[in-house]
């Protein structure tokens, strides 16, 4: 019985892999998901005979339908509920970079260092991009520095694909010790009392490194293949905002404001909220916004609205993906029987898999966490590796092949648009770089955790 | 919708070669380094240099279209259809050393236009194509004569001594490019106005937008300031 459970798990599985490729709404694909992944273990657990299956999984299979569902359905979206106020201080920390003009003056004084060179500039306003998304997160924040520095690479005659990837892999590294990220991946690591098994400093440990070696890569790919013909194009961009301009004046003081947050948490430890409200008023601040209360009072609560504005479209997905990851926690006892002989208890083995395999981080498939990866992650749990192990394990093709490389990431579709590159073509070269990417950090953190 | 197609391009028709430098040097990365004579010097020898190359160009090749021409002198003129919308529309572009492309889906589309919302006349004489053609072929120009020609050979030093680093100003070219196209193809006003006519094919309210932003950087709008 534990086995056509386990098949029936992995054809839905697939399923779900077929749904996302094929470009459909992941967020309600997510939720049936969830119900599927809930309704067949339960089924499973009244059904079972095997009496060592039993013994094995005395537990987790003696779970009531009551307490199955409470915990898709109820704890799953709630435990993500402190993920969300993350993400919406984030977008609001973003919107105010934006708004006193910090983010494109600094893209701006870079420019002026780079110059003509495409490739110093545009490696320059590369490790800008990523400074300030180590901090910054939301799509409209990436649209929003995006439509400033695009047209600058495309100016500089740097093809479009190239600048589109360089641009998207710049702040894809910076994800690599965004908190508010972090704080999404922390949730799928969760002890018994509710706690993350997995703290942002263990997470930094080897992020930090994970995001040099990204930017070390976007370097070396810009280097070489910016030196290829240089295209002039002669094109009209729509105006980024009707205010684009105004804020170009940033004192050179303010300019250290994206980075600020995460700065303070990772050497003071001092929390992510707090760093975000403490990096945003020391924007407006030494941006001259401050001038009187009610003044700033207006300004601060129109610059939060638009935050939790540009959060919303996530906002639905984060909600559904918890139920799915609670869902794929019930089904740990049949994917284990079904696959726990296959699977090796060997990390060597698994890195090397992950390496391998690494493009399965695309299309929300099993290899990120964004998408089939939780029901993955759930099988390796089951077999017993270690979280600090398993974490980076999953989190690197989340972050490179889903966040930096796929076309199903939100800004990347947008970026895609933007330029005008063939998926095909964009695809072609960020799925290369994000491999290589991959097997360099997958080597890391084998040899920091395996 | 704030304005109509036909006003827009009157009033940029109006526009003389000083205000579209404004425009220029708007989406000039290196602007903040000059100032608002510097600026004008640079203007007014950005579009000589495109005058006169094509002036040497005409004698050249007197009564000659600019595909032949172009073909002539050894450029691959490609003509596909390509573009698809959204907040950047390619038009044409030059690929180093010798390969023009027009993007023929945006000219059908604004030729449409013209014809839909009866700009013809105010547009007379205007081939679209050859406009296009034209500046693209300028950079080709540009890239054969780059050891000698002013807007190659004009830098700006943007680091501090000892260290240094000279960089092309790149709006330069796109000014002399657009001279070059405009005393090639002989018509009555700046090719920049392509930029609003073309982007209004695909994008009606980024063609707005810009128009906004064209006329604010040519100095003749105030922006209105947001609280
Ligand atoms: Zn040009």
């Amino acid at each position: 019985m534990e086995y056509v459970i386990g098949i029936l798990l992995l054809v839905s599985f697939f399923g779900l892999v077929v749904y996302a490729v094929r470009g459909g709404n992941l967020m309600l694909g997510i939720f049936v998901m969830g119900i599927i992944w809930t309704v067949l273990p339960m089924v499973g657990n009244m059904l079972v005979t095997n009496p060592d299956f039993i013994a094995a999984n005395k537990e987790a299979i003696s779970i009531t339908w009551t307490e199955a569902l409470q915990k898709v359905f109820q704890s799953g979206p709630e435990g993500w509920g402190s993920v969300l106020v993350n993400v919406v201080f984030g977008a609001w920390f973003g919107r105010v970079l934006m708004k006193t003009g910090i983010a494109s003056t600094l893209i701006r004084t870079t420019t002026e260092l780079g110059g003509d060179k495409p490739a110093i500039t545009c490696i320059l306003l590369c490790i800008v991009t990523t400074a300030c998304f180590s901090s910054i997160f939301g799509a409209g924040a990436v649209v929003a520095i995006g439509v400033i520095v695009l047209p600058i690479f495309m100016s500089l005659g740097i093809p479009k694909v190239l600048a589109t990837c360089a641009f998207m892999l710049s702040v894809g590294a910076g994800m690599f010790v965004n908190p508010v990220l972090y704080g999404q991946y922390s949730a799928f690591f969760l002890g018994e009392d509710g706690k993350t098994l997995y703290p942002y400093e263990q997470h930094v440990s080897w992020g930090i490194y994970a995001l040099l070696i990204q930017v070390a890569v976007v370097i070396i790919m810009v280097a070489v293949l910016s030196r290829e013909k240089k295209v002039h194009s002669w094109a009209a961009t729509a105006p980024a905002s009707a205010k684009k301009r105004r804020g170009d004046n940033a004192p050179g003081i303010a300019l250290i404001a994206p980075i600020i947050p995460v700065l303070l948490l990772i050497v003071f430890k001092v929390p992510i909220i707090l760093g975000f409200i403490i990096g945003s008023f020391y924007a407006l601040f030494t941006c001259g916004k401050i001038k009187n209360w009610s003044q700033t009072c207006r300004m601060v609560n129109k610059d939060f609205f638009d935050g939790v504005v540009d959060t919303a479209p996530l906002v639905g997905f984060l909600l559904m993906l918890p139920m799915f990851n609670k869902a794929a926690e019930l089904c740990v006892p049949y994917f284990n029987a079904l696959l726990g002989g296959i699977i090796p208890n060997n990390t060597l083995v698994i890195s090397i898999v992950f390496a391998v395999l690494a493009p399965l981080g695309m299309f929300r498939g099993p290899f990120t966490l964004f998408g089939c990866g939780a029901a993955t992650l759930g099988i390796l749990k089951g077999i017993g590796f270690s979280t600090a192990y398993l974490a980076p394990l999953i989190i690197i093709p989340s972050t490179v092949m889903n966040v930096s490389c796929c076309i199903t990431q939100s800004w990347i579709i947008w970026g895609v648009n933007y330029t005008k590159v063939s998926t095909k073509e964009y695809l072609k070269l960020s799925t290369v770089v994000g491999w290589i990417i991959c097997i360099i950090l997958q080597i890391m953190v084998y040899v920091m955790f395996g | 919708m704030k304005y109509v197609i036909s006003e827009m391009m009157e009033e940029l028709i109006k526009l003389d070669a000083m205000e579209w430098g404004g425009y220029a040097f708007y989406h000039e990365p290196l602007e903040r380094k000059f100032t608002e004579e510097q600026k004008k010097v640079y203007i007014r020898k950005a579009n000589a240099c495109g005058e006169q190359e094509a002036e040497e160009l005409l004698k050249e090749y007197p009564d000659t279209g600019i595909k032949a021409l172009a073909e002539d002198m050894g450029f691959t003129v490609k003509m596909p259809k390509t573009p698809a919308g959204g907040g950047h529309v390619i038009f044409a572009q030059y690929v180093e050393p010798k390969e023009i492309t027009v993007f023929t889906d945006c000219v059908e589309k604004a030729e449409k236009l013209i014809k839909k919302e009866h700009l013809t006349s105010l547009l007379e004489g205007i081939d679209l194509t050859e406009v296009l053609l034209a500046h693209e072929l300028f950079h080709g120009i540009e890239y054969r004569k780059r050891k000698e020609i002013f807007t190659q050979t004009e830098k700006i030093q943007l680091w501090k001594r000892p260290f240094s680093n000279r960089s092309r100003i790149l709006c330069l070219s796109e000014m002399a490019a657009m001279a070059f196209a405009k005393k090639m193809t002989g018509i009555h006003c700046s090719p920049y106005i392509l930029d609003v006519l073309l982007m209004y094919a695909y994008n009606e309210e980024a063609a707005e937008a810009l128009y906004e932003e064209i006329l604010e950087a040519a100095g003749i709008r105030e922006r209105e300031e947001e609280c």
